[in-house]
């Protein structure tokens, strides 16, 4: 989710084609999260109805296994994407809140930067990896490397994130560690 | 040792410069890489962190997340918890007791303590502060507890120890219990000497009927620990399907009382799924770095220089203590242990230290590691879950940790602790 | 130089201690000039992400079961087809003829992976077992037997065709899952028996001779091609002194081993269990699958081959 306007934010907003690409973003983000939330849907879906077949009728299903951790490994790639757009990933920005308006825009964009990097650094071993995972998987008939794929577009999507936000803070659009309030609960159902 | 330092402060700085956590786990493990001269190796950075998240034996985390999300949509939790209030409530921080004895409960069920946090964080949290606690406390008393879980049968840590240390599943199975009822014992009586100087909330005690009430409402909620459990016991599903087995029955119970809507149902699925990808890509970012440390053999570098010096059984205990507990502040538990076991096995053998006594004091002490900053998972997962922040978390849990590190340290002195229990059930050797 | 390998057994298992020999040898017969690393337990990760590794000469040498080359050539999975060989020789054989060989090159070109070594050289265990919670006396006790396999369609289509019911555990997993009834017998190494507890859960054993293993030493082509022959004859004595130390462990576990099994309480050992039954039910599933085609082109022949040599 964009960041929400706030008074002590500069005044001039980014331009429009950069206002596209959160849009964009935050469309992809969205739909990531519909995928992450089936996934989850079919894998317990698929386990309750092997428990109930095996306990039932005597029968089990092996492929459910597999495709459970197929759908388990999507969830969590696609669901990284998710929780960094979202801003749920867990920051200590304690001290960073703390300090004035300089210092914390240069922290601020390390900290895009390091994020930058480190998608880089992931997406450098891409190739290599795809090409040693050409072989199916067992016991279901997708190349390994349907399994990792994922990662990589996560990693893309993260690389743009972090770079808007690096942007945003070096033109001033939107502020290096806002303020916020404590978190209240963030449980599923108040 | 330099590389070991290297990763680890730079770990440290980069969390404390604002980094988010996944990210400055990557980029210090991804900088060592780079240090050690591993840069042209670029599919270790992707191939770990595919590695340490994709694990069968994290699959029951999802499933329990959603558990518990599921439990508090059709009210379950809340049951659980009247039920609870309306017996030991009337007690001087009455509620903090229910959050430990309901983690021993839950230790019976699950086999990580991950679990059990996912599965009892929220409500408990979510209750405690309603009633008064300070939401830290509330929090850090949480993952405190979840410390049981693996200790008590059945348990993920104990079975890779078993593997590692060619000692029979049963007999540490066995073992585990009497130290996990300690390791909850401790927490009561931290949580009594506490509370006299403390202000804890007490509730007014139940009337009869207000007792009888509760208890009615709380049957299907007091039934489903029973129900779980019995489905593994009696082989129905395996550990990782007992997670399934509670949001089957959750989602039955929510359909009875029609307290289960399609959204809230929904709004528990994606919250569940977006938690377990942050929990899994901490999990499997870190990896990397236990790669890193493996690979170039920082752990055994740290400990053989000093086990060479030692020459007594009670400091090779201190010092494995030790050990373990800082190496639990950055590693996860089974890849440490994986680690570190192939050293320091031989040492236990040669001072005549029993292998089941010598894997309770390992599991016990590397335990502690995702409880402990920085590199504690379970604080993660709490901050998530509970909205509390992490560094508030972190120093509320300090004080936490002196109970189990008491009852650690009592296991490693006494072997009949741990051993008692197996060899009155299977015989002593 | 720096030669890092990676197992997946511990270091005191007898592989374990095999590993630790073919180190020592190496730093003999090289006077220093290679330091075998040896990385116990997974440590740097899985099985397969260890391929990985290897192919890309993270690291060199990953000692295990052949069959995690069937990435790069399915043929190679047949090398564990249960009942489809006689004896350790018929396997021995087949393994060492033209067709297998010629899938270890296609492996070797599309993964830079060749083998240490002679393959049969190290048996991994002695024989293969059967462990239940009720006495299999003959082979139609296996009708129903709710029996755990790994994720492996071969394996599995292969027991059902024997009559019994699959379940997929993780080898972690087996122990508890026995415990709990989610099955009711496992199949395992000779070896294995003991350091993985099944006995405890599963007390009734027979042995099957499902089909020989041996450990495959895996290197990197391209650090292997870095040595000098000098050190290239070094690391192969030290292979073949290592394999037959492994080999001299396993023996003295054998002779030892159904008596220290029979001294666990309740604990029932049939290793004359007679597995004529199963090949032949077995022989009908791959003849049944050479008719549709569904077996690796010349798999038959050469089994056949490797039987009159
Ligand atoms: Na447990
Ligand atoms: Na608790």
């Amino acid at each position: 989710m964009p960041q929400a306007p706030r008074p002590d934010d500069a005044v001039i907003g980014p331009p429009r084609p950069i206002r596209h690409l959160h849009q964009l973003l935050d469309g992809v983000s969205f739909a990531f999260k519909i995928a992450i939330t089936l996934c989850l849907a079919v894998m317990v879906a698929l386990n309750l109805f092997n428990v109930i077949s095996r306990s039932v009728l005597g029968v089990a299903y092996g492929w459910i296994f597999s495709w459970t951790m197929l759908l388990f490994v999507w969830m969590l790639l696609l669901g990284l994407f998710v929780f960094i757009r979202d801003r749920r990933d867990v920051v200590v920005d304690v001290f960073m809140t703390r300090l004035p308006g300089m210092p914390r825009r240069i922290a601020g964009l390390f900290a895009c930067g390091v994020g930058v990097a480190v998608m880089l650094a992931i997406l450098r071993g891409a190739p290599t990896l795809l090409k040693l995972q050409t072989a199916p998987m067992d016991s279901i008939d997708l190349p390994i490397y349907v399994r990792s794929m994922p990662l990589f577009i996560s990693a893309v999507l993260v690389l743009l994130h972090f770079l808007l936000d690096f942007v945003a803070i070096a033109f001033g659009w939107s502020q290096a560690f806002p303020r916020t309030e404590e978190p209240v609960e963030v449980g599923a159902v108040e | 040792m330099i590389l070991g330092t290297l990763v680890i402060g730079g770990f440290v700085l980069l969390m404390l410069l604002g980094v988010p956590v996944t990210m400055a786990i990557g980029a210090s493990a991804i900088a060592g890489l780079y240090y050690a001269g591993f840069g042209e190796m670029a599919l270790v950075v992707p191939q770990q962190i595919l590695d340490g998240a994709a694990k069968p034996a994290l699959l029951a985390i999802p499933f329990f997340i959603l558990a518990g999300n599921l439990m508090n949509a059709v009210g379950l939790t809340d049951r659980i918890f009247n039920f609870c209030l309306a017996v030991v409530g009337h007690f001087r921080a009455g509620l903090a007791y229910v959050n430990v004895i309901a983690s021993l409960l839950f230790a019976g069920v699950s086999g990580a303590a991950t679990a059990d946090i996912a599965g009892l964080g929220q409500l408990e949290v979510r209750a405690m502060r309603a009633r008064g606690y300070k939401p830290e406390f509330a929090a850090a008393l949480t993952v405190a507890t979840s410390l049981v879980g693996p200790i008590v049968p059945p348990s993920i840590s104990l079975i890779v120890y078993a593997w590692l240390a060619n000692e029979s599943v049963a007999r540490l199975f066995l073992a585990g219990i009497v130290p996990g009822i300690l390791v909850a014992l401790s927490f009561i009586l931290y949580i009594r000497v506490v509370s006299t100087w403390t202000p804890m909330p007490r509730e007014p005690r139940a009337t009869f009927r207000q007792f009888g009430t509760a208890a009615l409402e709380g049957i299907p909620a007091l039934v489903a620990p029973g129900i779980i459990l019995g489905a593994i016991i009696f082989g129905f599903a395996t550990a990782t399907e007992a997670g399934v087995i509670a949001c089957g029955y959750s989602i039955l119970i929510g359909l009875c009382y029609r307290s289960l809507s399609w959204k809230a149902a929904w709004d528990a699925l994606a919250e569940s799924a977006v938690l377990s990808a942050l929990i899994m890509m901490i999990i499997g970012f870190s990896q990397i770095m236990g790669w890193l440390f493996a690979f170039e053999q920082v752990p055994q570098a740290f400990a053989s220089g000093i086990l060479e010096t030692i020459n007594q059984r009670w400091i090779f205990m201190s010092f494995t203590i030790v050990l373990l507990v800082l190496i639990g502040c950055f590693m996860e538990a089974s890849p440490a242990k994986i680690i570190l076991l192939p050293l320091l096995l031989p040492v236990a053998d040669a001072f005549g230290i029993d292998r089941v006594q010598f894997g309770m004091v390992i599991t016990l002490a590397l335990l502690l590691g995702i409880a402990t900053p920085p590199l504690g998972v379970g604080l993660y997962l709490m901050s998530a879950v509970s909205g509390v922040r992490f560094e508030k978390l972190a120093v509320a849990i300090l004080p936490l940790m002196i109970p189990p590190i008491i009852v650690l340290i009592l296991i490693a002195a006494f072997p009949q602790i741990t051993l008692w229990l197996p060899d009155l059930v299977m015989g002593p050797r | 130089d720096t030669w890092r390998l990676s197992s997946m057994m511990t270091p005191d298992s007898f592989e374990g201690q095999a590993y630790q020999k073919f180190a020592d040898l190496v730093e003999e017969y090289t006077d220093g000039d290679i330091d075998v690393r040896i990385y116990p337990n997974e440590q740097i990760g899985s099985m397969d992400s260890v391929v990985e590794q290897l192919s890309q000469n993270v690291i060199q040498l990953a000692p295990s079961g052949i069959s995690f080359m069937s990435r790069w050539e399915e043929g190679i999975t047949y090398a564990a087809a249960p009942f489809l060989f006689d004896d350790y020789d018929h396997w021995s054989n087949f393994v060492n003829g033209e067709l297998f060989q010629s899938w270890l090159e296609t492996v070797e070109e599309e993964a830079n992976i060749a083998i240490l070594g002679n393959i049969p050289d190290m048996p991994r265990g002695t024989f293969r077992t059967l462990l239940s919670e009720t006495p299999i006396e003959t082979a139609d006790d296996i009708e129903g037997l709710k029996i755990r396999q790994y994720q492996n369609d071969l394996i599995i289509d292969a027991w059902t065709h024997l009559g019994a019911e699959v379940r997929v555990l993780p080898w972690g997993e087996v122990y508890d899952g026995v415990n709990r009834g989610i099955v009711s017998a496992v199949t395992s190494p000779a070896e294995a028996i003991m350091s993985m507890r099944f006995y405890e859960v599963a007390p009734n054993i027979i042995r099957t001779d499902e089909y020989p293993q041996a450990v495959s030493w895996m290197m990197n082509v391209n650090a292997w091609n870095a040595l000098t022959p000098e050190q290239q004859d070094a690391m192969s004595r030290a292979h073949a002194e290592a394999a037959a130390y492994g080999r001299e462990l396993l023996d003295e576990a054998a002779a030892t081993l159904k008596a220290d099994l029979e001294a666990e309480e309740g604990v029932n050992v049939n290793f004359d269990f007679d597995n004529g039954p199963l090949v032949a039910k077995m022989q009908e599933f791959y003849s049944a699958r050479e008719a549709a085609g569904e077996l690796p082109e010349g798999l038959v022949a050469a089994v056949d081959a490797a039987r009159t040599e």
